[in-house]
């Protein structure tokens, strides 16, 4: 199971309102309601978003119902054959957009950007793609795998999506001076544990991410690997750095980078029913994921002193 | 590029090119404007032997302006039953389609009148083709063949949602293809 993002346009019953058939069980009435252009086809379309750790995947069913005319009788097509049709995504141009819909899509689907979706059938449709996806979203015509608890994909999309902290880098002083110690720190994480948790049915996967250790890349070609995130003036911090010239060279400014490694683990809960038909909770032991780096990063600027000597009097 | 329009009659025309005229053309601005009827007034047009440089309208404006004008030629047919009317503004299987529809309505005596609001994006895919999403609050309403009365009815406020490919052939931009599904 992975991470589900917005279905756009679940329209199942779409069929059921038999709305779209030329031929009218009653025949319509001035002043009753009418529907424009009530002979076009009826789309009946269904998005699915799944994001993991490793992707992100655009799922696509349609169902097509040709209404048909009082001489030639309608007709479905579905399509939800992997191999048929050939479909691509395109990232939206946002800026360019106004429509009402897409404004609202935006508001229902935080954290997610408006794919275009186009097939070759000559389908067209939006898909919700979350902002921080790693990659283009793979576009697969079909429905998405029959969500049965896999703890270790559960597991996996947590561990990528569990929100951090509002992590700044501070520094002391605020623009560096060659040769003067200038010291770094970290506001807005200390270094916690963060967790993180999906319950599907039955099913609990916890996930706890760790820092292991903390690489601070001065933007001069030096780093540091350690475990603090430093102090915050006034007090001295233990993450300090000389630079040895100017950040003239570097455009103005240093990047100062700090990568924060995590570790994580996870477990998994389970409710189940023993021969009694007692519930019995179940947890299992916790079991690793693999080390997950996040960066972040801001300008440091770094000037060089000038002695001026004045003559005396 | 996005628009809203409330397309009732010619009147409602005028209004939105004057909107994508006021708009630059109907360019790639974050305009979402309603236009009610009952504000498409005539504007005055200055007579000026001052020739004034105009924008080349983009693919989006083109298409914008190509698509409402479609629904408003759609929306004389179906009320005057008269495929003819939107000819000019669709493929050769839009036109069966449609005409297929406007013969359904004269075989029970009525014509439709269209009340919709539009709410669509343009999607540029190249310099011939453009899809349009639109979502469209639907107030139309039947009436008589012959007489088209009622001139006011009440219809159905269903929001449905419109996808329509067009392409540019000969020049103009026309509707070829189109699918509805219901949203609400």
């Amino acid at each position: 199971m992975s991470l589900r993002y917005a279905s756009l346009a679940v329209l199942g019953a779409i069929l059921m309102f038999g709305f779209g058939s030329a031929v009218h069980a009653n025949p319509p009435v001035p002043g009753s309601p009418g529907t424009p252009m009530e002979n076009l086809p009826d789309e009946d379309v269904a998005i699915e978003v799944v994001a993991t750790q490793s992707g992100v995947t655009i799922f696509i069913g349609t169902t097509t119902t040709d209404p048909g005319t009082p001489d030639t009788p309608g007709s479905q097509d579905i399509i939800n054959d992997p191999n048929s049709p050939e479909c691509t995504a395109t990232p939206m141009n946002i800026g360019h957009v106004s429509a009402g819909w897409v404004q609202a899509g935006l508001a229902a689907n935080p954290g997610t950007i408006p794919w275009t979706v186009s097939c070759d059938n000559g389908y067209f449709g939006i898909a919700w793609v979350p902002t921080d996806a790693p990659s283009a979203p793979d576009v697969v015509v079909g429905t998405p795998p029959t969500p049965g608890v896999d703890p270790v994909a559960v597991a996996e999309a947590l561990y990528g999506f569990i929100p951090l902290p509002p992590i700044t880098l501070e520094a002391n002083p605020g623009t560096g001076l060659v040769a003067m110690p200038s010291w770094f720190w970290v506001e807005g994480y200390g270094g916690e544990t963060l967790y993180g948790a999906e319950t599907l049915g039955s099913t609990t996967v916890e996930v706890e991410v760790t820092p292991e250790h903390y690489g601070w890349f001065f933007g001069d070609g030096t780093h540091l690997i350690t475990h603090s995130l430093g102090q915050p003036y006034p007090a001295e911090s233990d993450i300090q750095h000389r630079y040895e010239q100017s950040s003239l060279s570097a455009g103005g400014a240093f990047e100062l980078r700090l990568e924060i490694t995590f570790g994580g683990r996870y477990r998994v809960i389970t409710e189940e029913l023993d021969a009694e038909g007692d519930l019995v909770i179940v947890v299992g032991a916790w079991e690793p994921l693999a080390p997950m780096v996040r960066s972040f990063v801001r300008a440091y600027p770094v000037q060089q002193l000038q002695s001026v000597l004045t003559a005396a009097r | 590029m996005s628009r809203k329009r409330t397309v009732v009659g010619v009147l409602t025309w005028v209004a939105a090119g004057l909107l994508l005229a006021a708009c630059g053309g109907g360019g790639n601005e974050q305009s979402t404007a309603t236009v009610p009827p009952t504000t498409a007034s005539p504007t005055p047009s200055p007579t000026s032997s001052t020739p004034t440089p105009t924008a080349t309208p983009s693919i989006e404006e083109e298409v914008a302006e190509a698509y409402l004008a479609y629904w408003e030629a759609y929306a004389q047919a179906a009320l005057n039953l008269d495929i003819s009317l939107v000819e000019a503004s669709v493929s050769d299987g839009e036109r069966t389609r449609i005409s297929e529809e406007i013969e359904s309505m004269r075989a029970n005596d009525v014509a439709l009148r269209v009340h919709v609001e539009h709410d669509f994006q343009v999607f540029p895919e190249s310099e011939s083709l453009a899809r349009v999403i639109d979502e469209i609050v639907n107030d139309s309403f039947f009436v008589d063949a012959v007489t088209k009365d009622p001139p006011e009815g009440t219809g159905s406020g269903e929001v449905l949602r419109y996808t329509f490919v067009l392409e540019k052939v000969e020049g103009r931009w026309i509707v070829t293809q189109g699918s509805r599904s219901r949203l609400e």
